[in-house]
C-alpha cells in the first residue's frame, strides 16, 4: 500500500484528502487518486498525460525520474507526495 | 566593543570559526524582496556580520505587513514607506558597520549590470516566479550561488543552487504555476512561523555558502507544513536537467523578457505602472501641481503619495508606481497618465 498526500495548494482548489492505494506503478497510484477525485487531474496532470511543469511528485522523497513516464515502478515505497511550486513570500 | 566581541558565539562554532567570520565581513549579498522572507534574511545576515547588502524591493510598509515583517514599525506603515529604505534603516541601527545599500525599485535583468559590485550571493526573497527566474538565469549565468525561498499559508518551500555542481529551479520547478492556481499571502494568509522555518533553512546555507564551506550546503530541496508538523529534505539525489533553459541550454529566457508596462501585484488590488523609458519625473513640481487635482498629497525624499479618483497613487523617483485600489493595468495607465504623465 501507499500513501498519497497533496499540498494545501491543491486542497484549496479541490477536495483531496490523503489517500491510501495498491498500485505498482506511480502513474497508476495517482489514477486510483483521480477515480475519487476527478477534478484533481487536471491540477496534476496535463492535457498530454505528463505532469504538470510546476508540479512536483515524490516517492519516499525523491523525484520522478521522468515527467512524461508514469509506468514507473513504486518498489517497496509507501509514501507518494504531490507538491506545487511555492510562490509567496 | 570590538567585533571580535560581537561574533564570538558565532566564532566559537568551529565550522565557522573566525576564518569563517572574516569571510562573512567581507562578503556582499544581493538580497532581492524586502517582505516577510526578506526582512527575516536581512535581520539574520546583517547580525551575522556581513559586509555589504545591496537591497532591492518595489513595495510600500502596509499596515498587514507587521504581522511577519520583522524591520517595520507603526510609523512606516503610516507614512507608506518604502520598504528597501524603511529596512535599510532599521538594518543600520542593528549594525551601523554593514554596509546596507537600498533600492526602492523593481529588480530586472538590467539592474544586474547597475550593481555597485558583483555580490558573492543571491537571496530570494521576492513574492512572484517571474523574478525568481529572473534571479536564477542570472545566478547561472554568472555562476554566483542563489538561495530560493517561497511560504504560503503554513507550508515553504527552499532550496540552495549552486550553479555547475546543483539542479537549478528551473531544473525543479520548469515553469511558474498559472496565476489562477497560484495561493499568494493574501489569497490564502500567512503564518510568521512558516516564514521563520523558511528563512531559517535560505540563513543557514547562506551562512555555508559566504563562509566557503560549500561542501556543507543542503543537496535537495527544503519542504515545510508549520500546521501539520511535516519537515523534510527531499531530492537529494536529484540532477540537473540537460533540457533546462537555463543550467542545460544556457537560453536564459528571463533575461530575454521585458518587465510590463503596468502589472497586477500578486493578490492585491494594486498594480504597478512603469514609466516609459527615458522619462523624467520631478516629483517636486508634481507635487505642486497636485495640489489642487488630487487629496492626501504627501512629498517624503523617496516618493510621493496622493489620492485621486479613489485610487491611491505612490510615485518613486524615476516615475515608477504602485496605483492601490485599482483592479486593472489598463484603468492604472489611464490613471497613470492622468495625474503623472511620465511618458
Amino acid at each position: 500500500m501507499v500513501r498519497i498526500t497533496f499540498t494545501e495548494n491543491l486542497v484549496r482548489h479541490v477536495a483531496c484528502p490523503e489517500i491510501e492505494v495498491e498500485a505498482g506503478t506511480v502513474g497508476e497510484a495517482l489514477e486510483q487518486a483521480f477515480r475519487h477525485v476527478p477534478a484533481l487531474r487536471g491540477y496534476v496532470l496535463d492535457d498530454q498525460g505528463e505532469v504538470r511543469k510546476h508540479v512536483i511528485v515524490l516517492i519516499d522523497g525523491q523525484g520522478l525520474a521522468d515527467r512524461a513516464r508514469l509506468g514507473q515502478p513504486l518498489g517497496g515505497a509507501r509514501r507518494i507526495h504531490v507538491l506545487q511550486a511555492l510562490s509567496g513570500g | 566593543m570590538s567585533r571580535d566581541e560581537r561574533f564570538s558565539r558565532q566564532i566559537r562554532f568551529a565550522p565557522l570559526g573566525r576564518a569563517g567570520q572574516e569571510r562573512l565581513a567581507a562578503s556582499t549579498v544581493l538580497l532581492v524582496g524586502a517582505g516577510a522572507l526578506g526582512t527575516h534574511l536581512a535581520d539574520t545576515l546583517v547580525r551575522a556580520g556581513i559586509g555589504r547588502l545591496l537591497l532591492f524591493d518595489r513595495d510600500v510598509v502596509e499596515e498587514s505587513n507587521l504581522q511577519r515583517q520583522v524591520l517595520f514599525t507603526e510609523a512606516h506603515a503610516r507614512a507608506g514607506a518604502a520598504k528597501a529604505v524603511a529596512a535599510a534603516e532599521s538594518l543600520h541601527a542593528i549594525d551601523s558597520r554593514c554596509r546596507v545599500e537600498a533600492f526602492a525599485e523593481e529588480f530586472v535583468p538590467a539592474s544586474f549590470g547597475q550593481l555597485p559590485c558583483r555580490p558573492d550571493l543571491i537571496l530570494d526573497g521576492t513574492d512572484n516566479f517571474p523574478t525568481r527566474y529572473v534571479l536564477n538565469d542570472l545566478a547561472v549565468r554568472e555562476r554566483i550561488p542563489w538561495v530560493y525561498g517561497g511560504a504560503v499559508g503554513a507550508e515553504g518551500m527552499a532550496m540552495a543552487i549552486l550553479p555547475g555542481h546543483t539542479p537549478c529551479l528551473r531544473c525543479l520547478i520548469p515553469k511558474a504555476p498559472p496565476t489562477g492556481e497560484q495561493a499568494t499571502c493574501e489569497t490564502a494568509g500567512i503564518l510568521a512561523p512558516v516564514v521563520q522555518m523558511v528563512t531559517a533553512f535560505q540563513s543557514a546555507q547562506a551562512l555555508k555558502i559566504l563562509s566557503g564551506r560549500h561542501e556543507d550546503v543542503a543537496r535537495g530541496v527544503f519542504v515545510v507544513d508549520v500546521w501539520k508538523d511535516s519537515y523534510g529534505l527531499y531530492l537529494g539525489a536529484a540532477t540537473r536537467d540537460p533540457a533546462c533553459a537555463s543550467c542545460g541550454s544556457a537560453e536564459f529566457p528571463a533575461l530575454r523578457e521585458q518587465p510590463p508596462e503596468a502589472v497586477k501585484l500578486c493578490g492585491r488590488n494594486a498594480v504597478q505602472v512603469l514609466p516609459d523609458p527615458g522619462a523624467r519625473i520631478d516629483l517636486e513640481l508634481l507635487a505642486r501641481h497636485l495640489r489642487t487635482a488630487a487629496a492626501e498629497v504627501e512629498l517624503s525624499p523617496y516618493l510621493l503619495r496622493f489620492v485621486a479618483e479613489n485610487c491611491r497613487f505612490t510615485v518613486f523617483r524615476g516615475g515608477r508606481a504602485l496605483l492601490f485600489g485599482v483592479d486593472t493595468p489598463e484603468r492604472a495607465r489611464v490613471l497613470y497618465d492622468r495625474y503623472v504623465g511620465a511618458r
